[in-house]
């Protein structure tokens, strides 16, 4: 007789006295080929024991849960709570002010239908049941959640592979979600300003009393008004009190003004602490002043205080690359790399944050092979940068390298073509694959003068030809390597312009490419067991099914508002909600999503090590897994329902 | 263990009837402290009426249960399972029509079971099930001799508590007073194995 397996998600979180509750509340159902739940068993949490429903509205299919005979796993039944009601469609991006909360609304709501496909055999567990348990037990209502974001969360805390259960969930938590702490959490540096006409004595000593290597300098003329943001902050170091003194300056009458750096990169109160790694790594810095939401520094944070806090090794890693000397070196950092990637992925770290993470070493991989090859001439009169998903920060496994040189108009160098020649044939080397599309530095198409280039981008934006949009594409998700920075800066801006001179249909064009790929909805209706056999395999395509639509998608809306300076999917949607043209929850879904197509698919990559896989098969996944993996294919149509009313893309 | 010589003679003609000689050794003496444990589910509990869908069956040697090489065997009932007993086994027509048939299932069965005596909680019951089939098969009966873990139980718990003889009606009382673990689900292997348990106490 079949009864409730408390090994099977999402019963395996259960203290003694919750399953003795559950036992009491579960009957075994069977329901026969085409069979369908009626009204009255709509009260019920569902576990498929065997078989295979399908849910419908109105008819339609919306997805299939299956039971064990159709996986190779243990424990690894589909589960569903029948009492689950079809959102309403929000999802144009609407202000919340512009729904009105209609008490009728839920009563217009039809349920969903549960038809059996095969003969099926189903556990049913009261309702009420599952609510009481999941309103005390946390691990529960998280796998219950009719919340996508919070599922995940359940999802990424299961993958980081560490034993579960409900009171050793606080220290697990605060494992996983390290990086994305605020760095408020991390204790702040005090505070000290001088001003920039005050001389070095006067800051040397203010340092010593507070027992500080730096001070905060004001400059000159700041004027203490609402206005005023104290991102104009200097900072003075004691190592610029050694400079000057070295210089031989009296300390008493030289003021700090020159000896102080201005433009400093701070940081957002609300940030977390994996920006603030990242910009520390990124910019080689070991101070950032922290600014709350009135625009005020409420203190400093240190890379030593910070590197306390969370033990991590990509500092070190971004040491090596630094430290490099030659190919092989660098060639031994490059390794690194990936060593860190898989460690982050075991222990369950968040796909954005491990992203960017590397996107910032591999820049730093880049910029140390630039220095190599070009002397300096060359590196102050072009620019590198990176497209496609190593520019958008979204490239984990090092699938294939697109980058281009943007010169500045009027330099030349004899030797221009070479170096991008051996820059493309080094990376293959250190593992950066070629790109198939030639989409690289030695194409002089990827390697050009500011003007020429900018005259290239107008004709693309013609889109006389469909390859004309993957090349603007690209050239949208460029991000900064080294050299430089103006000459991508008005490329962007060019960007811009460009596109306000172009047709009004170049947008829909464009938009259009997102709707490319079918529904892979037909997944699981295609899914018929043969004749007394496994059913025939089918795989989903990570990358054509969720990462291209929503990437593409996003890289539209972005074009379409003028967002054009931070390429990452992440930065694009948090431009989008600022214009108003997401809400921030459509935004958050969006991100959620696209993070977890990227994490399994990180994960396929890293279990076959073949890094150019992208292919799952639901049926090899956990439950929770192929759980989510249909929420977010969900997401990914109802996205591209929106951009096909959106761009009026009725699909002929 | 003596047989007295009723056992021997009804055993002796029983062997007459045997249309399989290479089963012979059915007949044979058990050895001392061999056993199997078996287990049976059924589309009910009447064998004019029901059928018979999986069999398991079990060594026990001393005290050790050798649940890595047990057999566990699906087969094919003539009529297909019904949905109100689909629940109390969880076998679907999907997962019985394309299992083995009856007479496939004693052809591994009895050669297995052989000449060990059965154990299991009602075994009257899966006996009653498996002897029409075996007696087409073989031409005559089980031979082997069959021991009920209830009466074992019972036998135990003889004026130690009240009301006992009834409350053994029930494995999981059983299972429960000898702290045995619930294993996973309740197919014939599982509950095969649980009986095995049950009986190492209850001997």
């Amino acid at each position: 007789m079949p009864h409730l397996d408390f090994t099977q998600p999402p019963f395996d979180v259960l203290s003694a006295a919750e399953r003795q509750s559950i036992k009491k509340n579960t009957q075994v159902r069977y329901l026969a080929k085409d069979e369908t739940l009626s009204t009255d068993d709509l009260q019920y949490f569902y576990v498929v024991l065997k078989g295979h429903v399908e849910q419908l509205l109105d008819g339609t299919f919306v997805t299939s849960y299956l039971g064990s005979n159709h996986t190779d796993h243990l424990n690894n039944n589909d589960w569903f709570d029948s009492r689950r009601l079809p959102k309403p469609m929000i999802e144009d991006g609407l202000q919340e002010s512009d729904l009105q909360k209609d008490t009728d609304i839920n009563e217009l709501i039809m349920p969903y239908q549960f038809r059996a496909v095969e003969d099926t055999l189903l556990l049913q567990v009261n309702g009420t049941a599952i609510d009481k348990i999941s309103a005390q037990n946390y691990l529960v209502r998280q796998l219950v959640s009719e919340n996508l974001p919070e599922r995940l969360k359940a999802l990424q805390l299961r993958r980081s592979g560490q034993h579960l259960d409900a009171a050793s969930y606080d220290d697990q938590q605060e494992v996983q979600q390290i990086m994305l702490q605020p760095v408020i959490d991390i204790t702040l540096l005090p505070v000290h300003i001088v001003g920039a006409d005050d001389n070095l004595y006067q800051a040397a000593r203010t340092m010593t009393e507070a027992g500080l290597k730096h001070v905060l300098v004001r400059p000159t003329g700041y004027l203490q008004d609402k206005d005023s943001f104290d991102r104009t902050l200097g900072i003075l170091t004691d190592n610029d009190i050694c400079r000057a003194v070295s210089d031989q300056k009296n300390p008493a009458t030289t003021p700090c003004q020159g000896y102080a750096s201005f433009h400093l990169r701070t940081i957002d109160a609300d940030d977390d602490i994996g920006d603030a790694l990242l910009t520390m790594t990124r910019y080689r810095i070991h101070r950032l002043p922290v600014i709350d939401a009135n625009g005020k520094v409420i203190g400093v944070l240190g890379q030593s205080d910070m590197l306390a806090h969370i033990g991590h090794h990509s500092q070190l890693i971004s040491i090596q690359i630094e430290q490099a000397t030659d190919l092989p070196s660098l060639a031994t950092a490059v390794e690194l790399i990936g060593r860190y990637i898989r460690a982050q992925y075991q222990n369950g770290i968040k796909m954005g944050n491990v992203s960017r993470m590397v996107q910032t070493l591999n820049a730093q991989v880049f910029t140390k092979l630039w220095q190599l090859i070009v002397p300096d001439e060359v590196m102050e009169n072009t620019c590198v940068i990176v497209m496609g998903s190593e520019g958008r920060g979204e490239q984990i496994m090092r699938t294939d390298q697109d980058n281009a040189l943007i010169i500045r108009d009027g330099f030349t160098h004899p030797e221009l073509a070479r170096f991008a020649e051996t820059f493309n044939q080094h990376l293959a080397n250190l593992g950066y694959p070629l790109c198939e599309g030639n989409i690289m530095m030695t194409n002089p198409m990827w390697r050009q003068p500011l003007k020429p280039f900018k005259a290239q981008i107008s004709a693309w934006y013609k889109n006389t030809d469909p390859i004309h949009s993957i090349y603007l594409s690209a050239i949208f998700d460029g991000e900064y390597v080294c050299g430089d920075e103006s000459l991508l800066i008005q490329i962007r801006e060019h960007l811009k312009t460009a596109h306000r001179q172009s047709d009004l249909m170049f947008v829909r064009q464009f938009a259009r490419a997102a709707l490319q790929f079918g529904d892979i909805n037909q997944w699981w209706q295609k899914l018929v067991p043969l004749l007394g056999g496994k059913p025939i395999s089918y795989t989903i395509d990570l990358k054509k099914a969720g990462i291209f639509p929503l990437v593409h998608g996003i890289r539209t809306l972005a074009l379409e508002n003028d967002i054009f300076t931070d390429p990452s999917s992440k930065g694009r949607l948090k431009a989008l909600v600022q214009a108003r043209a997401l809400t921030q929850e459509r935004a958050d879904t969006l991100l959620e999503a696209l993070e977890f197509f990227m994490a399994q698919r990180l994960s396929v990559a890293l279990s076959t090590d073949n890094k150019h896989a992208q292919e799952v098969d639901p049926r090899t996944l956990s439950a929770l897994e192929r759980d989510l993996l249909k929420e977010c294919l969900a997401v990914v149509k109802s996205f591209k329902g929106q951009l096909s009313r959106q761009y009026q893309l009725e699909i002929g | 263990m003596r047989m007295n010589w009723l056992k021997k003679l009804s055993v002796a003609w029983q062997k007459n009837q045997l249309q399989r000689p290479e089963l012979a050794s059915m007949f044979a003496m058990p050895a001392p402290e061999q056993w199997v444990a078996i287990d049976c589910e059924m589309t009910g509990l009447n064998p004019k009426k029901h059928h018979l869908l999986s069999v398991a069956a079990i060594h026990i040697n001393g005290d050790k249960i050798d649940t890595g090489n047990g057999l566990h065997l699906l087969c094919r009932p003539p009529v297909m399972p019904k949905s109100d007993t689909i629940v109390i086994h969880g076998l679907r027509t999907a997962d019985v029509e394309h299992a083995m048939s009856y007479d496939e299932m004693l052809s591994l069965l009895l050669p297995f079971i052989g000449n060990r005596p059965l154990v299991g909680f009602f075994p009257q019951i899966d006996v009653g099930f498996l002897n029409p089939l075996v007696k087409r098969y073989m031409g005559t009966h089980l031979p082997n001799e069959v021991i009920d873990i209830r009466s074992l139980y019972s036998r135990r718990m003889m004026g130690r508590s009240q009301g006992l003889p009834s409350q053994a009606q029930h494995l999981n009382s059983i299972l429960k007073h000898y702290n045995i673990p619930e294993l996973g689900t309740h197919d014939a292997y599982n509950d095969a194995i649980m009986t095995a348990m049950a009986f190492l106490h209850v001997r």
